[in-house]
This record gives structure tokens, sequence and C-alpha cells, in this order.
């Protein structure tokens, strides 16, 4: 590993957890900032998709599109995301997957639990995280959002994963 | 005592449905939703699949017909079949997969095997039956089934009216929704599922309900440049809702996408010129207006009574779990061997809406919901379905027509839900 511009996996897993006390406390324009210009946030149909650009997905989404996902549920112009979710997730089994000397990829399990019209439901999902350091700071590359229920029908969604 | 038992009173299905409302009890009640499975979902066409899902021999999906699992499947000779997911012995489903290529369904528990057509090919330890054991009488129920422009419908119903008669004022719709395949066939490209914890009439609605959607859909047009936005400004425009008989009708918001196939000459809009110009590499102008007009598909939502609607760019299918629970699917549409990049972008345009984490589907199903929630108060009310019911009888033929906010579809598919229910 590159000593300057690497990342330990200690320091990707406290990154990983900033993110999700991010999204909890629904600070979706902090989270804008977690991510490289180039980074994808991809929320699968289908796992072990080679390309998920070729198929349908749940969210695949860009710079431009991340933008507009927070606008729309910060914008109170939506009755699904204004009855809003609580939601506490918790991030553990890291596995470092892959590394250079610039960055590092990570799995992780994510157990989130929502509340909403007083009924809980639980969303688990395996995380695939690639970071990269920029500038000296850590970026999300890519966060694949791997549902356990991705083939099944699930309720709506309005907060981030 | 008297042996004779009462007969328990028959509902007046009839009396619940008016003109232009229908009694809150067609939302929750249970005894209503067992009824419509049987004098609805069992007794008419009710949608399976595209062709393109199972486009070769053994190619396979499992569904529903009402609350019944069933499989659709193409045998070695191309014929598709739709057959009941329970095996004649003890009743376990012979198939567990939503999709596949299968030669033969063999039962887990027992091991009975049956042929792509159904057939009962064997069962093992045959000698315990007796001499009256007949093969020929045990293989998998099978459905009608019959298809249009590569939509695949079944019954249980051998006195249902042909399919071509039941979609009848429906089908030159259908066949122009067909024209997003921009020149290529329409071919299924994945889907979104998910369910809303509300009646399926209160989706079915829906598709035919332009009334809502500056107000649920208000975030998802903040996010559109100004050229779609004034496209979706459609409560303003010269769109309709007309019946087409059978409990069928279309909404036609955008009279300019009505025909993809006409007006090649039309500016392209501004978010498709990248896409326009990626296309110029490889096709002849005159094509890439072609699709990039069919791109963000048709201008219109048809309607197709009970289950199938075939609006602007996808299908929506619409299952009835349960009086209070109805599972929903969202299915992507492609053009078939058509450029990668256009088929990319009407999957991109797909997600920014559709599905569980779209920008418009998630404040579609908290609307219907809360549906679900107020329709336990004032159990004696009525649902309001007047709006543009001064266009009944005033359309082409004599047809019920309003404006594009009307709500003559769903009057359309009441009436017919009154026609059933009554039969």
């Amino acid at each position: 590993m590159n000593k300057k511009n690497g990342i330990t996996f200690d320091e990707a897993i406290a990154f990983i957890w900033a993110e999700a006390d991010v999204l909890d406390r629904r600070a979706y324009s902090t989270w804008l900032d977690l991510w490289a210009d180039d980074g994808l946030y991809i929320i699968p149909i289908e796992s072990d998709v080679d390309d998920y650009a070729t198929v349908l997905n749940y969210i695949y989404d860009d710079a431009r599109m991340r933008r507009m996902r927070v606008a729309r549920l910060t914008s109170s112009n939506s009755m699904a995301a204004t009855t809003v979710a609580e939601t506490v997730r918790t991030v553990s089994r890291f596995v470092k997957t892959g590394s250079e000397n610039t960055g590092i990829e990570i799995r992780a399990a994510q157990h989130l639990a929502e509340y909403k019209r007083a009924k809980h439901r639980l969303v688990p999902a395996t995380l695939d995280i690639e970071l990269r350091r920029h500038n000296g700071k850590i970026k999300m590359v890519r966060k694949v959002v791997t549902l356990a229920s991705r083939a099944d029908g699930i309720q709506g969604i309005a907060y981030l994963l | 005592m008297s042996s004779a038992q009462p007969h328990a009173a028959i509902p007046d299905f009839g009396a619940l449905i008016s003109k232009d409302r229908v009694h809150t009890s067609l939302y929750n009640d249970p005894d209503i939703f067992a009824a419509e499975m049987k004098k609805i979902f069992e007794r008419t066409w009710v949608w399976v699949a595209h062709t393109s899902h199972i486009p070769e021999p053994g190619d396979f999906v499992t569904t529903h017909v009402g609350q019944q699992p069933v499989i659709v499947n193409r045998d070695r000779d191309g014929k598709i079949h739709v057959l009941l997911n329970r095996c004649r012995h003890r009743a376990a489903t012979v198939c567990e997969t939503r999709k596949g290529n299968a030669r033969a369904f063999v039962c887990p528990y027992h091991g009975w095997g049956y042929k792509q057509d159904g057939a009962l090919r064997g069962v093992p330890q045959p000698k315990s039956y007796d001499d009256d054991f007949d093969k020929s009488d045990l293989g998998l129920v099978a459905l009608r089934v019959a298809q249009y422009a590569g939509l695949i419908f079944a019954t249980f119903n051998e006195d249902a009216e042909p399919l071509d008669g039941f979609l009848g004022d429906a089908k030159p719709w259908i066949d122009l929704f067909m024209k997003q395949g921009g020149g290529y066939p329409v071919a299924v490209g994945g889907e979104h599922r998910f369910w809303f914890p509300g009646n399926w009439k209160i989706q079915l609605e829906n598709t035919t309900d332009a009334y809502h959607f500056p107000i649920v859909h208000a975030s998802f047009l903040d996010s559109l440049d100004s050229q779609a936005e004034d496209m979706f400004a459609f409560l303003e425009g010269d769109g309709y809702v007309q019946d087409l008989g059978n409990g069928h009708s279309v909404m036609v918001m955008m009279p300019e996408l009505v025909d993809l196939g006409a007006d090649l000459d039309r500016p392209i809009p501004d978010r498709f010129e990248a896409l326009a110009e990626d296309l110029r590499k490889n096709h002849r102008e005159q094509d890439v207006r072609r699709i990039v007009r069919a791109v963000g598909g048709t201008g219109f939502n048809i309607n197709l009574f009970p289950n199938l609607a075939c609006s602007m760019a996808f299908f929506r299918i619409l299952r009835p779990i349960s009086v209070a629970e109805t599972e929903i699917r969202h299915i992507a549409l492609t053009m078939d061997g058509g450029p990668t990049a256009a088929n990319q972008a009407r999957l991109r345009l797909h997600e920014h809406f559709q599905g569980p984490m779209g920008f418009g589907t998630p404040d579609d199903a908290d609307a219907w919901e809360r549906v679900q929630m107020g329709s336990q108060a004032g159990p004696d009310l009525s649902i309001m379905l007047n709006r543009g019911i001064s266009g009944d009888g005033h359309g082409p033929n004599g047809s019920n027509r309003g404006d594009v906010s009307a709500e003559t579809g769903m009057r359309a598919a009441y009436q017919m839900w009154k026609r059933m229910m009554t039969a």
C-alpha cells in the first residue's frame, strides 16, 4: 500500500460507520460530499452482474441523479418522504475484498430497522463499497447495496440505504 | 326441527356501484374480495406474460392468475401453455423458481413427472396404484391461452369470449403502444416488484388518473428539465380519457406522442440530443429519429381490465394478495436487438420514476396506502368517480370520453366489475 495515498482497513471501517450515521440522521447534503464525482450508487435487482449499466436496477445513480434524489427527499414535495421513516442501521462483518495504491474495497453486512406508521420492518443488505483517497480525503467511488429481498416485492423506500 | 337450511343471502354487488360512485366496502370487505377472485379473476382473461419472457422452447415463468399459482411455458413445438403449479397427487408446487428453462416438471415430494405440455409422464412405484389409475387424466391442469401483440392471457373460463373480442377497441391502442420498439420488437427488460397495503382496485384506478399527477409527483416534476416538465404538464393540454369497453380504457396525456412512428421530423428534445448524437455513428438520420422518438415511450396509458396496464413505457401488472394487500410489477421494455445506448436510456428512465425507490412510485404507493387507511372511516360513504361525467356518451361512436383528468376510465372498470360480479 502506498502510505501517502492508501486507505487502511480501520480507516475504511470508520468511514463506513460515519456514512451510516449520516444516513440515519438524514444529513443528505453531507452524504453527497462523501462521494467522488465519478462515483456510482447502485441498488441492484440482480446480483453477480458484471455491468449494472446494462440491466434494470432499483437505483443506478451517478452524481447528477444523486443530487436530484437528495433534492426530492428533502423538498417536502414527496409525500412518501414527508411521512418520515425512522431508520437505525448497523454495519459490520467487514471483509477487505480488494485494495490498490489509492483505495480499498470492502464488503460488509448492513442491518437496517425501519419504523414508520407504527410498524417495524427489517431491510437487511450486503454492502460492497469502494473507497479512494482524493486530495487527501477519502471518497466513495462505488456503493452497491444488495438487498436480501431484492428479487421479491418490497414496499416503497423513501430514504437512502 | 326442520332439516331445510336457510340459503345464505347472496350479496347484491350491483347495488354497490352507481353511475358515478362506488361503495367504500369495495376496498375493505374480505367477502367481496373472495367473490372477486371467483367472479372476475377466475372468469375473465388475465395477463400472465409477454412472449419475450419465454422466447425459446422450454422457457418458463411462474406467476399467478388471481391467487392461483401458475407456470407459463413454451413447449418443444413452440406452443405456449399456462398450467396450474400444483402436483395432481398431493398438491405441492412443481416449480419454485421465477423463470428458467425446463424439459419437464418433477414434483419434489413424491417424484411425479410432467411433460412441458403438462401431461403426466410417470410416477415412481406405479404398481401400488389400482388398474383404474389413468395417467391421461392426471396432467397439470391447463388454462385456456390466447395472445395478442405478444401479450399472453389465460383464463379458467371455457366460455369466455375469444380474446380478440374481449380486447376489442383496445387492440388499436395496443398496436400503437408496441411502436415504442422504434422499429425493433418490444421485449421485457427486467422489472420492479413491490407491494402496498391496500386493495387492488386502488391501483387499477390510478392508471387512468391524471388528476393526481401534479400533486403526488411534484418531486418528480422538480427533477425534470424544463422541456420535460412542460411535457408532463398535461392537465393543461388536449388529452382525454376514453372508455374502450369491457372495463378497458385509455388515457391520452400527450397527444403528440400517440403515434411514435409519425412526425419523425419533430425537433429532438434536448434531453435526448446526446443519445441521438451517439446513435448517428451507426444509424441513418431517419432511424435515429425513430429510435429517439420511441425511447421515452408513448404519451398514453391503456388500462386492460383486470390486471394489465400498458403504461407509457412499461407494463404494470397487479396481483391481488388479500383484500388489503396488492403486489405490483413494473416491467421495463426494451428494443429487442436495438442499440445498446437506447436500451440503457430506457432502463435509466424506468429507474428514475418506477419501482420502490423511484422518484414516483413510492409517492403513489403512499397515496394508495392512505386511501386504504382512510376507507376505514365513514364506511357508509362512497368513492366519488364523477369527474368529467358530462363526456359520457359523447365520444367517438357514442363512447364515454372525458378530458384528461376525467374519471372515465375508473367508471369503465367499475361498470365491468358490476357486470362480472352480478353475472
